[in-house]
């Protein structure tokens, strides 16, 4: 009898034992509660999620409190916007969700159902789920999963395979469309479902070029 | 009588004026409180008159500007000038589709307009038009602050009512005191662009007119936009430009560094030189045992560019490993480290090496005399006191003084250099495929660092491939560029129905070290055992050994391309241009991926790379965010790191070090005790790899995890016990962090025009 009460707590607890918290977020915390003379004592963390809105206002979406570090890039491609998580317990990567608005300006410009298929495009190694539909904020998204594996790091140290997962979010606006990407590794990837449906939904285009 | 009274009325009239004038507004005056060029452009061409008494009189509306309404009159005539300016922009750009589309006269056009309006342009326009001009542009484009941007009616204050003269008019004019002393203004002028003089002229004025911030320019290493080079995929080698035309840009640098001496003279009369003072270093003492057992033999250097077919390439060719494709079955010796080049060989008769080729009496340039090196830098020392003020930051350590190589001079040191044949031929083709943004650094770096370049992996560090390496203890030693011949790896079953998958590991017994555990003892890694087959398989011509473990080859093609990150990053370091880790390696790597893509066109195939770096490649090419998604991801992680999360590109880290600053003994232990988390959770996570692919035993791999959580936590504790000193302001850091970033603009740019070019084919092809 005991045993049947005890499988469902531990079955409960498992997925919050499997995402211990991040490394970085443990070093931060530890700075901001030590006692330090002539400093100021840092602000506690939100409880809630915040807002974030980047310098170029390409979106505004909501953020985890804690974790989860936004920044803003040009790369080839455009303006994109990363927002790095926590880091995979084999420390090869981290959770990444990033946001880019691709529009005909882009380089690799093609329209938002040729780039589904482009990305959905699979391959040795690669495969795709796939589409469906989901009312959000900024419209009708386009979700579909892809799974790959690639053997990270591929630079140095212990490079061994490892099968990545990536969430994928296509939203129109007009012409141009967003495209929402939150690549973590497939051994923990519903760890951060709800964060990205989340953050999907309150997402909210501000002023796009 | 009427008269009388008439004059009397007059006369108190008159009498009364000056006390009129005196209770309304002040009205400003220009000899007072001089109005810089801007200032002067704005109201002149916009209805106003300075007179000769110092008044600015309205035309238009018949009065004299107040010293108050000054600075809200200036904020609208330059809202005004932005305004025009960025619709006559969008008069230009809506004629077409797209704006990658706009043909060379429209885009100059663009490029005039912006560059005419840059002053009173703010951040988002400044962000919108950078793509139109090259980094040496754009570096002397942002030394000019805005202005007026965050004037408005709303957020104007009121201006001090204490004398006009110490307060500027307008929040940003200058006396002519300050911008004669403004150093943009008596700056070299570093960036010519040639192609827009008259619309250089009032931003030009604008220029001398801000007080703009003192910033080094980054003259070593820019040269002129890739722009020139119209096509990177030229299927036929362009034929050698003369030297004058080669560095346009590069020359007036040159002629206005202050040390005009320190140009590397042509190899010519270079055997007359002096002698540099660089100590000799052992150059043919590499591990010479393997090489009688395994002498290696490299083929012709080839002279012609890369040919379609399946062997282009072939130089320094290992035997087992066919230049530019895996698929050609040969016997495997076993893996001896190779001496690509001796650099610093003695200027006395010919060294002569057993299966090393023979290395040229030769004597380095003058220019190379003492290879520039940036200073190690300085430990943090941690403090008792936590807030203990530290001195203020040593100065910066001056840039190495660097002449520009071109392109004549570079291939003459090649062909003159201490390199062997196989080195020479890598080298030579670096200089014709690299992509064109990298080729000056490439060219300084090899020319002034004479990197001595071994193919060995036990020298490689962690990395798989390549790794660079200077001896800090002697700083003039040669640079060391190593190469790995092939990866080393065992083939693993990946979970209950997953299926074999190669595992790679390091050779350097240094990596295993560092890891805490002792480097396995695999088969593959042992110098003496032989294998007891070979196989051509995914890594090339594959050595098996008794053990299962695997040697793989890497072609040769693929190594000059890891030469070519290795030699940028080395050049990067050299120069002072690593200050940001990710930004330096985003912009190596791109010139690598540009310079395989290159190689890719023009011989039709990939099979010239592994099958990591081909993966990489096609990622590269075909889904270029998810693929650089991906390396954002990897490179953020705790064993590689890059890029670190909270910082972000150098931009942003500029920003966070500089908020960062309010609490700096806090960020300082923050940054402590991340690093020391973060080795912690890298060797973790290895050593779980390890334990997972069996290559670890499983108890040794949980007594290093535990010593290294162990570790962790005791420094981690003393760093809570002793926080870090608070660092002292370091420029030379913020500097390096804007250089980083325009690294960063350099790079995007250069891959950006590839896939244009890329897109246009396509199109054409539909």
């Amino acid at each position: 009898m005991l045993s049947r009460l005890l499988l469902p707590l531990l079955i409960a607890l498992l997925p919050a034992s499997a995402r211990a918290e991040d490394w970085l977020v443990t070093a931060q915390k530890t700075a901001a509660t030590t006692a330090i003379a002539g400093e100021p004592v840092p602000d506690a963390p939100k409880k809630d999620w915040v807002p974030y809105e980047p310098a170029s206002r390409l979106f505004r979406a909501d953020l985890p409190p804690v974790g989860w570090n936004a920044f803003e890039e040009e790369d080839a491609l455009g303006t994109v916007v990363r927002i790095l998580g926590p880091d995979d317990p084999s420390g090869a990567l981290r959770a990444s969700l990033t946001v880019r608005l691709v529009d005909r300006d882009s380089p690799a410009f093609a329209p938002a159902k040729q780039a589904v298929e482009g990305m959905r495009r699979g391959g040795p190694g690669r495969e795709a789920t796939q589409v469906r539909s989901i009312r959000i904020g900024a419209g009708l998204a386009r979700i579909f999963e892809i799974t790959e594996s690639r053997r990270v790091p591929v630079e140095s140290g212990v490079s061994s395979s490892m099968e990545l997962h990536q969430y994928v979010a296509v939203i129109p606006r007009g012409e141009a469309y967003y495209v929402v990407r939150l690549v973590s590794a497939r051994s923990n990837y519903l760890d951060y479902r709800d964060d990205f449906m989340r953050f999907l939904k309150s997402l909210k285009p501000v002023g796009a070029r | 009588m009427i008269t009388r009274a008439a004059l009397l009325l007059t006369a108190a009239l008159l009498a009364a004026g000056p006390a009129r004038a005196s209770s309304s507004p002040a009205v400003y005056d220009a000899k007072a409180a001089p109005l810089d060029d801007l200032c002067k452009e704005l109201l002149t061409g916009n209805g106003y008159e300075i007179r000769d008494d110092g008044v600015v009189w309205d035309k238009i509306g018949e009065a004299a500007v107040t010293r108050d309404d000054m600075p809200y009159l200036l904020s609208r005539l330059a809202s005004a000038k932005r305004l025009r300016a960025l619709l006559e922009i969008n008069n230009i750009i809506t004629r077409y589709d797209a704006e990658r589309k706009l043909t060379p006269e429209d885009k100059e056009a663009v490029r005039q307009l912006v560059r005419a309006n840059w002053v009173v342009f703010g951040v988002a326009p400044r962000n919108d038009f950078r793509s139109y001009f090259s980094v040496e542009e754009l570096e002397t484009l942002d030394k000019i602050p805005s202005r007026f941007d965050t004037m408005s009616a709303i957020t104007m204050t009121d201006p001090p009512i204490d004398s006009v003269t110490e307060n500027p008019p307008s929040v940003t004019a200058l006396p002519p005191a300050a911008v004669a002393a403004a150093p943009v203004a008596a700056a070299p002028a570093p960036v010519a662009p040639p192609a827009a003089p008259q619309a250089a002229a009032p931003a030009a004025a604008a220029v001398a007119a801000v007080p703009a911030r003192v910033i080094p320019t980054l003259t070593p290493l820019m040269e002129p936009p890739s722009l020139k080079r119209e096509s990177p995929f030229a299927s036929a080698p362009a034929p050698a430009p003369a030297p004058a035309p080669a560095l346009p840009v590069a020359a007036p640098v040159v002629a206005a560094s202050p040390a005009p001496a320190a140009v590397a003279p042509p190899p010519a009369p270079v055997a007359a030189a002096a002698l540099p003072a660089a100590p000799v270093a052992p150059a043919a003492v590499i591990p010479a045992a393997p090489v009688t057992a395994a002498p290696v033999v490299y083929t012709a250097a080839p002279s012609a560019p890369i040919a379609a077919g399946p062997a282009p390439i072939a130089f320094g060719a290992h035997p087992a490993a066919p230049a530019a494709t895996f698929r050609v079955e040969a016997p495997a010796p076993p893996a001896v480290p190779v001496v690509y080049a001796a650099p610093v060989a003695p200027p006395v008769a010919a060294v002569v090496a057993a299966g090393l080729g023979t290395l040229k009496v030769w004597t380095p340039p003058a220019g190379a005399a003492a290879p520039p090196r940036v200073a190690p830098k300085a430990p943090v020392v941690a403090v008792a006191k936590p807030a203990a003020p530290v001195a203020a930051a040593p100065p910066p350590p001056e840039p190495p003084k660097i002449a520009a190589v071109s392109e004549a001079e570079y291939e003459k040191f090649i062909a003159e250099g201490p390199y062997n044949s196989g080195g020479k031929a890598v080298l030579e083709l670096l200089g014709k495929r690299a992509p064109e943004f990298c080729l000056p650094l490439l060219r300084r770096t090899v020319v002034g660092a004479i990197p001595q370049i071994v193919s060995d992996g036990a020298r490689t560090g962690a990395e798989l491939r390549a790794g660079f390496t200077v001896d800090a203890a002697n700083p003039l030693a040669p640079p060391l560029i190593a190469l790995s011949p092939g990866p080393v790896f065992v083939v693993v079953k990946q979970g209950m129905f997953g299926g074999r998958e190669a595992v790679l590991v390091p050779e350097s017994t240094k990596a295993w070290a560092d890891l805490g555990v002792s480097r396995p003892r695999l088969d593959a890694l042992r110098e003496d055992a032989s294998p007891v087959s070979t196989e051509n398989g995914d890594w090339g011509a594959t050595r098996l050994y008794a053990d299962g473990s695997r040697r793989g080859s890497y072609s040769t093609t693929e190594m000059a391309g890891e030469m070519l990150e290795q030699l940028l990053l080395l050049g990067l370091a050299r120069e002072g241009l690593d200050a940001s880790p990710y930004a330096a390696r985003q912009w190596a790597r791109t010139a690598r991926l540009m310079f395989y893509a290159r190689l890719k066109e023009e011989t039709q195939q990939d099979n010239f790379l592994d099958p990591d770096r081909r993966a990489e490649l096609r990622g590269w090419l075909d889904h270029p965010d998810e693929s650089e998604d991906l390396t954002a991801a990897v490179w953020s992680g705790s064993r590689v790191q890059l890029l670190d999360p909270r910082r972000g590109p150098p931009a942003a880290a500029l920003d966070f070090e500089t908020r960062q600053r309010d609490s700096c003994v806090r960020s300082a232990l923050e940054d402590a005790l991340a690093e020391n988390a973060r080795r912690g959770a890298a060797r973790v996570g290895e050593l779980s790899t390890l334990a997972d692919a069996g290559l670890v035993d499983s108890g040794a791999a949980k007594t290093a995890a535990r010593a290294a959580a162990d570790e962790e936590a005791n420094k981690r504790l003393a760093l809570i016990v002793r926080p870090p000193a608070c660092p002292p302001a370091n420029p030379a850091r913020e500097e390096g962090l804007r250089k980083a970033s325009l690294l960063l603009t350099e790079a995007t740019r250069a891959e950006r025009l590839l896939r244009e070019h890329r897109a246009g084919i396509e199109n054409h092809a539909l």
